[in-house]
Formats: structure tokens, sequence, C-alpha cells
């Protein structure tokens, strides 16, 4: 089957899954008790009855809830999200801001983590039970169980504060003003505008944030991938390739990795996905201006269309990245065909 | 043909690491296979068979334990460090697979894997040649359409086209020594012969050593000229096909004879040995066999018998003289 037409066909299928994910949000704002207008009005306005009754007609509050329903909706076809109550700015606007700086995170992060994750779960595979084996099932255990907040402050504290090899929180230098954004990813925009300084000075500040949300993720990748390959290398097709005379690295990167890496590949979709509305810890820590730190603030603040803009995002950015790891499969998998 | 020996393998012993210490699997082995000819390596699952033909190979886990001596070609085959037999190992050596269904790589095209065999041994040819070579091979084996094969993954290729394209690479560098791990076994039986008649069409094509592991004796008939019966790590009877078949020395070849159902003749209750044979952990005293034995005597329970002249063959029995005559029948071809 045509690539493009099965990309296409699941693009098509978003939008009803998109709508699911809006309807359940919608009925979990209603449900909650909590009146929004607390978050609308200041505290000493919500007894003015002329002020409340503007306010509600001013958001949509005075309609009843199915009408704000298909409102919502009506609008969001058009890619209108609602504006924010608190920041009083359109929730699309905020999350396109917002974006860039989470995604420059988080495939940072999940780059660290895959590679490190893939190279050391191949070699502690190849030499099990060895010394280094029990080092990277323990400096994976770490990583996995020791919070991120805890990780954050403790390397922060380590290589910016005592060392000094690192900047501290935030993307960029307090003195220091980002060009105008091309993608809004700071290292890649100066690497486009040639600002050779300011790529150096972005990626010192993505480095840190981008090990300690790397490193959680990197023992779940390197334990599955050490598992299915001590699987891989006791099949036949390894003894076969021995037989023919392969070398140990043949052997091991052209036909164990490969075979290998097929489950890892699910591991590495889904993080990606998850990452994206939920490195709030680590946004937190290093002050990092993303999509995870918005959705704490919105929440805090009971910004219901900054809320429901960042699930629809989520929602999307799953159903995305498992068209990605579905495609990325039949790359890998020749048994497996898009249909 | 030349009686120049191939493999000369004396007094094999190999022993796995296993929790309760090091446990011997293969015990003082010794065979030779000429070139040109068909060995066969009999016995039942877990005799030491398919463990001998993967220590020469080179694919036993690290941690096993190695001794004696296999020559071949002039060199020795079991050394410290395997690095000598890399060069051997799939250029003059090769080894097909029980299982075609497993022996291939699911994730990489079948030409590209035969090809690979090429490539590994012959750095300096162009692709285009390797890939002319690799179609060549894959009609040689009789897989139809090479060139639209070629591309194709093994979940495409039914067992038998798969066992064909485990024999092209074996074959890919013309070998002087094909080990073949019972080659036929997860086949249909219609297959299955189709396989065998082409492996002996290569090797007699070729002048090919073939040592074909198998615990069918209607293969072994058909294919070898000379027969190897291992039990419990050990071989117990040894010689040509022929007179092992017609005059069966030693009680266990006896027992594997008898089990065999007979073409002609009346039809009867086939003959079964009684028992089990004994796990490596736990071997009787004296002769292996001795348990099961219908001949025992009280000196095979405390003397392992070696492996001596009987006849114009070898059997490791006491009484391998002295066994009653053994009946004259069929042989299955």
């Amino acid at each position: 089957m045509n690539i493009y037409r099965y990309i296409f066909r699941r693009l098509a299928g978003l939008p009803p899954l998109l709508l699911g994910v809006l309807t359940i949000a919608f009925l979990l704002s209603q449900v909650s008790q909590v009146d929004p207008l607390n978050s609308i009005l200041p505290e000493r306005m919500l007894s003015n009855p002329a002020a409340v009754a503007a306010a509600k007609a001013r958001w949509g509050l005075d309609k009843s809830p199915l009408t704000q329903y298909f409102v919502y909706l009506q609008n969001v076809a058009t890619g209108d999200l609602g504006v924010s109550f608190r920041t009083k700015r359109p929730v699309a606007r905020d999350l396109m801001q917002r974006l860039p700086a989470t995604l420059e995170l988080v495939v940072a992060a999940l780059l660290f983590g895959s590679v490190l994750g893939v190279a050391t779960g191949v070699v502690a595979a190849r030499f099990r039970d060895s010394v280094f084996d029990h080092a990277v099932r323990l400096f994976a255990l770490f990583g996995s169980s020791i919070p991120v907040f805890w990780s954050g402050l403790v390397f922060l504290s380590i290589f910016s504060v005592q060392l000094g090899w690192t900047p501290g929180p935030g993307r960029l230098g307090s003195r220091t003003a980002a060009g105008p954004p091309i993608t809004g990813l700071h290292t890649i925009d100066s690497l486009i505008q040639g600002n050779w300084p300011m790529f150096f000075e972005a990626l010192s500040h993505l480095i840190l944030p981008a090990i300690v949300l790397g490193w959680s993720v990197m023992g779940i990748i390197s334990r599955l991938v050490r598992g299915s390959m001590l699987d891989v290398l006791s099949q036949d097709y390894i003894a076969m390739a021995k037989a023919k005379g392969a070398g140990g690295l043949r052997v091991l990167l052209r036909h164990a990795l490969p075979n290998a890496l097929i489950p890892a590949i699910t591991v590495i979709g889904y993080s990606f996905a998850y990452l994206l509305t939920g490195a709030v810890l680590t946004e937190t820590i290093f002050s990092w201006p993303g999509i995870g730190s918005y959705a704490v603030e919105s929440a805090r603040a009971l910004d219901y269309p900054a809320i429901m803009g960042v699930t629809m995002l989520g929602g999307a950015a799953f159903l995305l990245t498992n068209l990605v790891t579905d495609i990325a499969y039949a790359i890998v998998d020749p048994k497996i065909k898009l249909q | 043909m030349t009686s120049e020996n191939l493999l000369d393998v004396r007094d094999l012993t190999i022993a796995f690491r296993t929790p309760r210490g090091y446990v011997e699997a293969v015990r003082g082995v010794d065979f030779v296979i000429r070139r040109g000819e068909v060995m066969s390596l009999v016995g039942e699952s877990g005799s030491g068979k398919s463990v001998t033909m993967r220590a020469l190979m080179g694919l036993l886990p690290e941690t096993t334990r190695i001794s004696g001596s296999a020559r071949f070609l002039g060199q020795e085959l079991i050394q410290k460090s395997g690095r000598g037999v890399h060069g051997l190992r799939g250029a003059r050596m090769s080894m097909i697979f029980q299982d075609p269904m497993t022996a291939l790589n699911p994730v990489m095209a079948i030409g590209a894997q035969v090809a690979e065999a090429i490539r590994i041994h012959n750095r300096s040819i162009s692709r285009q040649e390797v890939r002319d070579r690799a179609v060549k091979l894959l009609r040689d084996v009789a897989i139809p359409f090479p060139e639209q094969r070629f591309d194709q993954y093994p979940h495409q290729f039914s067992g038998g086209m798969r066992q064909r394209v485990v024999i092209a690479m074996a074959i890919a560098n013309r070998p002087d020594l094909i080990i073949a791990d019972e080659p036929t076994t997860a086949l249909d039986v219609t297959v299955q012969a189709q396989i065998l008649e082409l492996l002996r069409n290569l090797c007699a094509e070729y002048h090919v050593g073939l040592a074909l592991i198998t615990h069918d004796l209607g293969v072994v008939a058909g294919m070898a000229q000379s027969i190897s019966v291992m039990y419990a790590g050990a071989i117990v009877e040894r010689g040509s096909v022929e007179e092992v078949f017609y005059n069966p020395s030693h009680p266990y070849t006896r027992g594997l004879l008898g089990a065999l159902p007979h073409l002609t003749g009346r039809i009867e209750r086939l003959v079964d040995i009684g028992g089990n044979p004994p796990t490596i952990f736990a071997l009787p005293e004296g002769c292996a066999f001795s348990p099961r034995c219908a001949f025992v005597q009280p000196r095979c329970r405390v003397e392992r018998p070696l492996l001596r002249q009987v006849r114009s063959a070898y059997a490791a029995c006491h009484f391998a003289e002295t066994l009653p005559a053994y009946p004259v029948q069929e042989m299955q071809a």
C-alpha cells in the first residue's frame, strides 16, 4: 500500500478521536464543582451581581452547558481554542509559543535517553552478568527511580553552582535575547542563522535538563533492549550468521540489533508523547517555559480554556506518535504491512 | 574418490557450565570424514550429536570447555581462542540448520543474506557481481524466479524454500565440508525428499564432505556411506552403513534398527528400546547403555567399554562378538 495514502487515511481518522478527547475533557470540567468565575473575577467582585453577570455574558457562561459545548467545538474546528482566563490571550497562541521549548527539551532528552539506553542495553546483553552489565542495571535503576525534581536540583547544584560547567535554569541567559523565531527551537534557529555563540548558549542551557529528563527514560529503554537482545542472540539465525563467518560486531549490530529494536520503538514513541505534556517537574526546576509548566499554571488558576487546550494537544501528540511508531514498525519489520 | 581425511576428530570432549558445575555432554568422540564422503551421525535427542558439530563450527557458548583435537584441512579447530576458525567458518566449512523457519534473519531480505555469505569471505568483488552470484546460487538450489525472490523476506517463503536458501548460503563459497544438522526434520515429508536429493546432488557435484546429523535411519541409508551412532555423549558404534545396518554389533544400534518399520515382511508391533536415555547429570557407572540393555552382564555395570574394532566396524561393547546373531534384514532405501 502506498505510504502517503496510508498516512492520509490515518490523519483523516484523527478528528473523531480528538472529538472524543475533547468531549471527555469537557464533561470532566462540567462535573468539577469549581466555578470558573473564581478565576475570572477578583474575589471582591464576586459579590457584585452586575460584574458577575457581565463576566458570564463575556465568557459565555450564561449559556447552557450543551450550548457551551457546541460553541466550543465550532470554535475549535476553526482553530480557535478560546481565550485563557489567566493570560487573557488566545490559548492557541499560548500553546504555539510554549510548544517549541518543550519540543526542544523532549527531543534532546529522548535522543540522549535512547542512544544511551540502546547502547548500554546492547553491551550489557553481549557481556551478560559482567561488571558492566551490573553497573548499567544500577545506573538504569537510579534513572527510573530517582524523581526528576530531586536529580534536577542535585545536578543544578553540582554542575551549575559548584562546578560552573553549565549555566543556570532557563533556555537562554538573562541578557540574551532570542532572535526572530523560525522553528522556535533555539538550537535549530541559531544554526539556521549561523549564529554560533547563540547556538552554544542554547545548547549549554539545554544539556542539563535534557540529561535529567533523558536519564529517566534511558533506564527503561536500556533494560528493554538488553532483554530483547538476549532473546534475539539465542535465536538460530544468529548462530547461522556466525556459521557464515560473520564477525562478532557484525552479528551484534547487523543481525541482532534490528530485531531487538522492534519492541523499543513503542517505548520510545510513548515516552515522547508522554513527556510532551508530562515534563512538568523538569520544566519547573529548570524554569523551562514549556507546555508542562503551562499546564500546571493553568490548572492552578482554574483556567478551563487553557486546560482544555493542553488536553487536546496531549491527545493529538499521542495519536500522532502512534502513527509515527506504526510507520517505524513497518520500516523495521518487513512482516508488518501498513493497511 | 580420494581417501584424504578432510576432518579428523580425536577424543573430543565437551563440558557445559551449569549451576551444578561443569557437565560433560560429549565424552571422547573420534571420527573421520573423508573428502566427498557423507558421514551420518545418528542418535536420540540429547545424545550429543548436534553439540559435537556445533563445537567444530565454534558455535558453543564461550564458557564451554572443549578438549581433544579436530583437524580440518590440516588446521586445528579446537583452540584456546576461536580466532583461527574464523576464516574457515562459512568459507571452507558451513552449516545447515534444523529449522529453516528460524534460521533466517526475519528483517533481512533473502538476497542480502545470501550475498552476505559471499561478501564476508570476499571483500574485493563488486556489489553487482555479488548480486549475480547470489542469484545464481538461488537458481542452483532450484528457487523459482530468483531475481524476483532476491528482495523478498523470509516470511514470504515456505519452509522448503527457506531451507533451500539456507543451503544456498552453505554452498556459497564452495566449502569442503558441510555440516547438516537434521536438515529435513522440520519439513513436510514430500519436501524432505526434494531437499535430500538437492543436498545429495550438490555434494556429489562439488565433491563436498557432508556430516549429516539425523535420527532418521531411512535418511542415513539413502544418503550416507559411513555412520557413527552416538549414545549419551559417546560414539557406541561406527562403520560403513552397510556393515552397521546388516551386522550391528552394539545392542543400542540393534535397538534403533529394530524400532524401524520394515517395508517388506509382516506387519507387526515395532520393537522399542525400553527405558529412557540417561541425563548427562547422572550417567550410570560402566556402560551408559547398561540399564536399558537386553544383554547386560555384571561387567557392563562397572567398566566403561571403549570403542574397538569388531569385524570391519567399531563398537563400544564388551560382548560385541558374543551377542546372538543379528537377523539379516532388508535395507531401507
